[in-house]
């Protein structure tokens, strides 16, 4: 636990481009509510997506012709920012985080050059293929089945919980290629890019407990892929989702969430006539500040391990366990520093409570993370 | 070898013949560990080198005073360097005794606490200034010519502490893990058991936790701007001493509360660092009042920003 977990200080660039982001977002801060902010990156809009594509921000570490190779930590600062914001980055979200640089580490020149352009502006948008009605935190027990046919696939099954697929034009899914679940597990599966409009694909929104659609039942009947569709190599499926979620796990999307509802109470507070707000009251949100600012901290020796290459699994799925923690019990903390909160901050606490669950299931349940981090441990 | 790592490893190795010595529990001084760290500078080592000192930061010195304290702090190494280093500071002569920043306490029917040496010395703070005083509070001298501010040693003491809970935690990590290996219930070792897999897990992520906010408490203290990253870290740290003491002995069973197992000491030591310069009431109630004039992501990137003199790749 000792060698490299110095906090790395952040280079100029970052913080010349925390002030150009900051500006940016300032044309929006009268047009969003807090109630849309407290969607954070589940929020969806073509056009900011699209805005912010224009302004090289997407894909910013990929190297020239498709990014501008910059570093990772000005794509942490550009990332908080817009957490922090509550911007609706949900459309270019997934392929800026994961999707993007798997396919820039394992896909061919024809891949790259027919998805990356168009996910750096912000028109292109990704899905994640990975859950199944029976394939959930066991992940290996997939059932969705690709076989040969002339020139390419058959896809058959179902994929579930695929969030935003309603709006994305492309899905990275898991099939398997060889063998039966049961006996194969990990072994025999394969990733294809598979483009959504394809015949034979059917995506069905799924109604959540707040009335929203965000995930949706992605159902595949005969759908064919071309051979050059294929995403890797043949069979190595789980190595490159595995390397995949390793992305998913640390950013700081995963103790943010709920952040706009702090930021919306404290300007709040501030404007409270009576200038003397109670101790009590500072004090929960002086703890929801210090906890997110550790979680900062943690996220920082993160972004120093990925950039000094180095494994940062064991601080990375830590940071997700207790940044949805903290993500959790966020909206009640923030409904306690109120009598009466204002209505729009009341109706993103509502929204906040009700979407919460959800915190510490995707992107892997708690469960599965206290597991992986008990191997660490090496009592697993 | 930097300075830092070389007194690191030093460190360790004392610590380690410390252990296999038998010792009493209630002890606040192991008077064999003391001499040999006086011996190797460490009660100076913050000190800058014309007071006979190595002049290292708080972030050097991170890992030497969090494995003293997952070592259960035999000695009063991190209070001893803390204190010399504020005398040091305020110009003044360092102690040449082992100096407590705050009197160790936590027996049943016993106010002074553990066994503190007879000549040891204690840095107590006295409305603006700080004396370093005999043990007994009532027949307090002042040694220091020009004492520290107050507020200096509010802050050092509530980092030091800090530190050194985040020491403490992974201390109780390591011996639980090492104790859920070695005790077998029901025909199996306890680490076998997913509940307390998991539970070994939330006692990391305590650590884990403590330690970043220490460690980014540090780097800012060590560039001048420290107040709101130690108020962050103490805060923490209380947290953390909360809900990992409580996991560590849950792990343990009744083995854990005996005096003699280390984890007592540990605890011992955690609660009373707790509620050492500030609890996190205080520092809660700072935070928040830096939220509400500064916007709450300001604070956040104020306190968690390391100083912005990284390279540009």
């Amino acid at each position: 636990m000792r060698a490299g977990n110095e906090v790395a200080a952040l280079p100029p660039s970052a913080l010349k481009l925390r002030q150009e982001v900051r500006e940016f977002l300032a044309d929006y801060a009268t047009e969003w509510t807090t109630f849309d902010r407290a969607h954070s990156w589940a929020g969806v809009d073509r056009e900011f997506s699209r805005a912010v594509g224009k302004r090289g921000w997407i894909g910013m570490t990929w190297p020239p012709p498709w990014g501008s190779g910059r570093s990772a930590f000005e794509r942490l600062v550009l990332q908080e920012e817009m957490l922090a914001a509550g911007a609706p980055v949900g459309l270019h979200w997934v392929a800026d985080r994961q999707s993007g640089p798997l396919i820039l580490k394992v896909g061919t020149p024809e891949q790259q050059q027919r998805y990356l352009p168009g996910i750096a502006s912000g028109d292109i948008s990704f899905c994640i293929g990975m859950s199944e009605p029976n394939a959930g935190s066991d992940l290996a027990a997939l059932e969705s089945r690709a076989d040969r046919d002339t020139g390419g696939w058959r896809l058959n099954g179902t994929k579930l919980w695929t969030t935003n697929a309603q709006y994305c034009q492309v899905m990275i899914g898991l099939f398997r290629t060889q063998g039966p679940a049961r006996e194969m597990r990990q072994r025999g599966l394969t990733q294809f890019l598979i483009e959504l409009d394809s015949q034979g694909v059917e995506v069905r929104p799924i109604a959540d407990l707040n009335g929203e659609s965000h995930f949706n039942e992605v159902v595949f009947n005969d759908v064919f892929v071309p051979d050059e569709r294929l995403l890797g190599v043949e069979g190595e499926g789980w190595t490159q989702v595995t390397s995949e979620l390793a992305l998913e796990r640390s950013g700081s999307e995963r103790f943010l969430s709920a952040f706009p509802l702090v930021t919306a109470a404290a300007a709040n507070l501030s404007e409270l006539s009576e200038p003397k707000v109670e101790n009590a009251v500072l004090a929960t949100l002086g703890a929801l500040i210090a906890e997110t600012a550790v979680l900062r901290s943690l996220s920082l020796m993160v972004a120093g391990k990925l950039e000094r290459d180095e494994d940062p699994s064991y601080l990375a799925v830590i940071t997700k366990d207790l940044g949805a923690e903290l993500e959790q019990r966020t909206a009640p903390a923030v409904r306690s520093l109120f009598d009466v909160p204002p209505a729009d901050l009341r109706r993103a606490i509502d929204h906040t409570i009700r979407a919460a669950p959800t915190f510490s299931l995707r992107g892997g349940a708690r469960e599965i993370l206290r597991g992986i981090t008990a191997r660490s441990l090496g009592v697993r | 070898m930097s300075v830092s790592e070389i007194l690191l490893e030093q460190v360790v190795r004392l610590h380690a013949e410390g252990q296999n010595r038998r010792r009493d529990e209630t002890e606040e001084c192991d008077p064999v560990l003391w001499a040999k760290a006086a011996e190797l500078g460490l009660p100076l080592a913050m000190c800058p080198e014309e007071a006979g000192g190595f002049g290292l930061k708080w972030s050097e010195l991170f890992d030497v005073l969090a494995h003293s304290a997952s070592c259960g702090e035999p000695a009063p190494l991190g209070d001893t360097l803390v204190a010399n280093a504020l005398l040091c500071a305020a110009g003044t002569a360092p102690a040449e005794r082992p100096v407590f920043l705050s009197l160790p306490a936590g027996f049943a029917g016993s106010d002074t606490g553990g066994i503190v040496p007879a000549d040891a010395h204690v840095l107590i703070a006295d409305g603006e200034s700080v004396a370093l005083s005999a043990p007994e509070g009532a027949t307090s001298k002042a040694i220091a010519a020009r004492p520290p501010r107050d507020d200096q040693l509010t802050l050092a003491g509530a980092l030091l502490r800090s530190v050194q809970i985040a020491g403490a935690l992974q201390g109780a990590l390591d011996l639980s893990v090492r104790y859920a290996q070695e005790r077998s219930q029901f025909g199996r070792s306890l680490s076998k058991f997913q509940a307390v897999q998991h539970m070994l897990a939330q006692l990391a992520s305590e650590a884990v936790a403590t330690a970043a906010a220490a460690r980014m408490a540090c780097a800012r203290m060590d560039a001048g701007e420290g107040a709101l990253a130690v108020a962050i870290a103490k805060l923490r740290a209380g947290r953390g001493v909360d809900k990992g003491a409580m996991l560590a002995h849950q792990i343990h069973g009744a083995i854990g509360v005996t005096l003699e197992y280390p984890l007592a000491r540990l605890s011992r030591n955690m609660w009373r660092w707790s509620e050492d310069f500030g609890s996190q009431r205080h520092w809660a109630v700072v935070i928040g009042r830096a939220g509400l004039s500064q916007g709450a992501w300001e604070t956040v990137v104020a306190a968690s920003d390391p100083a912005g003199d990284g390279d540009d790749v």
